[in-house]
């Protein structure tokens, strides 16, 4: 879409945004194409070789089973930026789907989907997720499910109070007195102009979405041995921080290097989405 | 009897943090117990000429000239030596009661704000007695409600309480009847006037201020264009633009007011010209080549 | 007075409705659940190989054998009696072993809520301050910095260096008042950058207010026109923000609980994750709803009793 485009371009112009999408674009490529390049399997045991530190071998060290620490950091970005955007696209689709409906839909609808909005945002996300993934078992798919389940009510909401606003918009009645059908008005101007602000906003979470991925992982209740994920990583490398701490910092610097890119487009997405506005502070 | 003026502006000049002129050689003079109304539309100056006095202007203002308070020098002191005048020498009435007042306290603690902003404590009973000097009923009661229940006048009367519990020899008065309505206008500058300090009344409405002030300064485009005597200027303005402020004043048995065509000038344009003459009915060459000195009270080529 | 009653009632009521919601849909799981409960709960007993026999005489027992609802309709009919069934593990009644593990927590929460609020305090009152000059820059990189750093990476190097490096505190902790401080700080760390930009933002409006102007005007220094009159204007409109803000604050402390093994609810409440302890799980998704709903009604009463505005005038 043209929109879209634009936002990239001016994205790129603004400090931040450059910084952001360069430090993206970085990480995406190393998840990417790291496991194809280095030799080293993240699962791979090789007793011979444990707790080593970073050597020409193993450029991140290994861990107690010896297997190579930069294959499990890379395999697990993929892991855990995966899932954030795949919980993301979720929690959009669904939160956009419902806030549209409640904000076009009559009355009763928009009572009802309120309510259970109302409901859903009782409950800190965290504690809700911790439920949900509690009912189902730990697990990766599980705990996507649950990131998706505790973060769309607070979206919904916000996507009904733009549809409310939208409705209003001046083109929007320009279109409506021309006669054009609601349905095509929805599809083609509300939606879009819902799902561009929701973006916004959803970009600016991004960064607390990998933290919560990583943290319920490190409780054991997202990934499962012997599958890599950051926050996992992190756990198990507790027994060992004095006696290898190469095992503590790859995955806790790539968690702060991917919140840190995730905020840092937030930011100039916000100020390149709503020029004008005051920054943070 | 001194004749001193308790407050004298000297080529006072005000410009703002971006480098916009707000007012411009400015010369008044303020004798003891006397009134001065300070008039024009909005916009003009007269509210940042007035708090120049109380050095209550935002920060990075700059002021030139000078400002003598009862003799002390107000124009670039430093902190602490306003902090001295502010309360004691010099008081402060601003627009909107309700404003003025932090919500949170009690009316009893915004009069006693006079005592208690300079570290002190209001002597037992003064702050009653104050409140019932300019006719608040059982102002030991009604002193412990909090602003929202009082009434717009009645607020206002203790704000002058305030302002006056030092009996500061000058008030600054900044549009302090505009929020009211007409009866209680005329009630609150009684009250300013009864107080016995020299105040300096900054209004828009010339028919309140006709009545309060032994002086009248019309302010335009940051400047004063007449000066002098209230019925001297109020029964015959000399100066074009008064004369056009006169008539756009609704008064009875004039017919309808003629409201001013066009804008004053920006505090940002530093033409030297006559700021009235774009929409000056007898502007001539002349006016646009020299800002035209106040001379007998009038800042006029043509006077 | 009666107004407010009417209100904290309606949030009450709100509150119930949530803890209802949750448990709906923490019940509304239940079938994409795997396993066998009754095989838990014997294995727990210490029958480690079941007989199916025993396995099902233990499913009618626990109510398994009904329907998806009417064990629903049970657990709700108990649950508004105080009553939050057994964990599967312990035999327990859940509401029991939620309530021995709950002062844990709740110091651990309280100390990390005082620590947030001192902490923003200064930070907001020096930010507002000198605003546009550097301990405002410095403050508002400091609460960036913060806001991005993930409690338990804070915790996790928080130990390290702390405990196992200097001998402060104890790796594994027993609840004790004398420990809390460190998991508080780590808890408090996100709270104090967000509650010190917010502060700052409501001090610096409430900067732009007449009656600053009019203190100023009777003398009063800066430091007495900030702390006596802008500060509590600001705190009335960045209490809401609070309420919220604690939400968070509890929804962090499962994460806390577990980096410093602090005996709380969470740390329960994740093992019982790990053990499949369902009436656990469904007893703490009820109870956590109210409790949260508790605090924001409990900060936006307090919100309402502090502004003379809304409170009803006694006289």
């Amino acid at each position: 879409m043209a929109v879209r485009r634009g936002v990239l371009r001016r994205l790129a112009a603004h400090p931040t945004g450059r910084a952001g999408l360069l430090l993206t674009g970085a990480l995406i490529a190393a998840v990417l194409v790291g496991p194809l390049v280095i030799e080293h399997s993240p699962t791979a045991i090789d007793l011979a070789r444990k707790l080593r530190a970073p050597d020409g071998a193993n450029l991140l060290g290994t861990d107690q089973f010896g297997r190579d620490q930069l294959a499990r950091v890379l395999e697990g970005g993929r892991r855990s930026l995966g899932a954030a955007a795949l919980v993301m696209v979720g929690a959009m689709g669904i939160s956009l789907t419902i806030g549209v409906t409640a904000g076009m839909a009559g009355r009763l609808l928009d009572a009802v989907a309120m309510r259970v909005v109302d409901v859903l945002l009782a409950l800190p996300g965290l504690i809700l997720a911790l439920a949900v993934v509690g009912v189902l078992g730990p697990s990766f798919t599980n705990l996507m499910l649950a990131m998706v389940i505790s973060s769309w009510a607070y979206y919904a909401r916000l996507a009904r109070s733009y549809v409310l606003a939208a409705r209003q918009r001046g083109d929007i009645m320009a279109a409506r007195m021309a006669g054009i059908g609601w349905p095509r008005i929805v599809a083609g101007h509300i939606v879009p102009a819902v799902a561009t602000q929701l973006i916004v906003v959803a970009t600016l979470d991004l960064g607390g979405v990998i933290v919560a991925i990583a943290s319920l992982s490190f409780l054991g209740l997202g990934v499962q041995p012997p599958d890599a994920e950051w926050g996992a990583m992190l756990s198990e490398s507790r027994l060992f921080f004095s006696t290898a701490p190469w095992l503590l910092a790859a995955p806790a610097t790539a968690i702060l290097l991917a919140v840190t890119a995730a905020n840092l487009i937030g930011d100039a997405l916000r100020d390149v989405a709503a020029p004008g506005r005051e920054g943070t502070g | 009897m001194t004749t001193e003026p308790v407050l004298a502006y000297r080529r006072v000049s005000v410009v703002y943090p971006g480098g916009a002129w707000a007012a411009r050689d400015i010369d008044l003079v303020l004798g003891a117990g006397s009134c001065l109304a300070l008039v024009g539309e909005s916009g003009c100056g007269k509210t940042t000429i007035a708090r120049a006095a109380v050095g209550i202007l935002p920060e990075g203002t700059r002021v030139e000239g000078s400002i003598r308070v009862c003799g002390a020098e107000v124009a670039g002191a430093s902190r602490s030596v306003m902090r001295q005048l502010r309360g004691r020498a010099i008081g402060y009435v601003g627009q909107d009661p309700y404003e003025a007042c932090n919500p949170l306290h009690r009316v009893g603690r915004h009069v006693a704000e006079a005592w208690l902003a300079h570290g002190r404590r209001p002597p037992p009973g003064a702050v009653s007695r104050r409140l019932g000097s300019l006719g608040i009923p059982s102002p030991d009661v009604t002193a412990k409600r909090y602003p929202h229940e009082w009434s717009g006048g009645m607020l206002q009367r203790a704000t002058i309480a305030a302002a006056s519990a030092h009996v500061p020899p000058v008030i600054v008065a900044d549009e302090p009847t505009t929020a009211l309505d007409a009866d209680r206008a005329d009630a609150v500058l009684r009250d300013l006037r009864a107080t016995g300090a020299a105040v300096l009344l900054v209004s828009h409405d010339l028919a309140a201020v006709a009545g309060h002030a032994e002086q009248v300064a019309v302010c335009y485009g940051g400047r004063i264009v007449e000066i002098g005597p209230a019925h001297a200027v109020m029964g015959d303005p000399r100066h074009p633009y008064t004369r056009a402020l006169l008539t756009a004043t609704p008064r009875l048995g004039c017919g309808l007011p003629t409201p001013l065509p066009g804008a004053p000038p920006l505090p940002t344009d530093h033409r030297r010209r006559c700021p009235f003459t774009d929409r000056c009915p007898e502007a001539v060459d002349a006016c646009e080549q020299q800002v035209p000195p106040l001379v007998g009270g009038v800042a006029c080529l043509r006077r | 007075m009666r107004g407010t009653l009417r209100v904290v009632a309606a949030r009450l009521g709100q509150g119930l409705a949530a803890a209802l919601g949750a448990s709906v849909l923490v019940w509304a799981l239940l079938p994409l659940a795997p396993g066998d409960p009754a095989r838990r709960v014997l294995q727990a007993r210490g029958i480690g190989d079941p007989q199916p026999v025993e396995i099902e005489a233990a499913r009618v027992e626990l109510g398994l054998d009904q329907p998806l609802p009417v064990q629903y309709a049970r657990w709700l009919g108990r649950a508004v009696r105080g009553d939050l069934s057994e964990s599967y593990e312990s035999g327990q009644p859940v509401l029991e072993e939620l309530r021995t593990r709950l002062p844990a927590t709740a110091l651990l929460a309280v100390t990390a809520i005082a620590i947030a609020g001192l902490g923003a305090l200064p930070a907001a009152l020096l930010a507002a301050a000198y605003r546009g000059r550097w301990p405002d820059a410095l403050l508002r990189g400091l609460s960036l910095v913060g806001a991005a750093l993930p409690a338990f990476l804070v915790g996790l190097f928080a130990l390290q260096v702390v405990v196992l490096g200097r001998g402060w505190g104890r790796a594994l902790s027993d609840g004790s008042p004398g420990q809390v401080w460190l998991p508080a700080l780590v808890l408090a760390l996100a709270r104090i950058a967000d509650w010190s930009r917010l502060l700052r933002a409501s001090l610096l409006e409430s900067l732009e207010s007449g009656f600053i102007l009019v203190s100023v005007a009777r003398g009063a220094r800066r430091l007495r026109v900030l702390v006596r009159h802008a500060l509590p204007n600001a705190l009335l409109p960045f209490l809401t923000a609070v309420g919220v803000g604690v939400g968070a604050l509890l929804g962090g402390t499962p994460i806390v609980e577990a980096v410093f093994t602090w005996p709380g609810i969470g740390s329960y409440v994740v093992s019982a994750i790990n053990a499949r302890d369902l009436p656990v799980i469904q007893g703490f998704a009820a109870l956590a709803a109210m409790a949260y709903v508790a605090t924001s009604v409990a900060v936006d009463v307090l919100g309402g009793l502090l502004d003379p505005r809304t409170r009803k005038a006694k006289t």
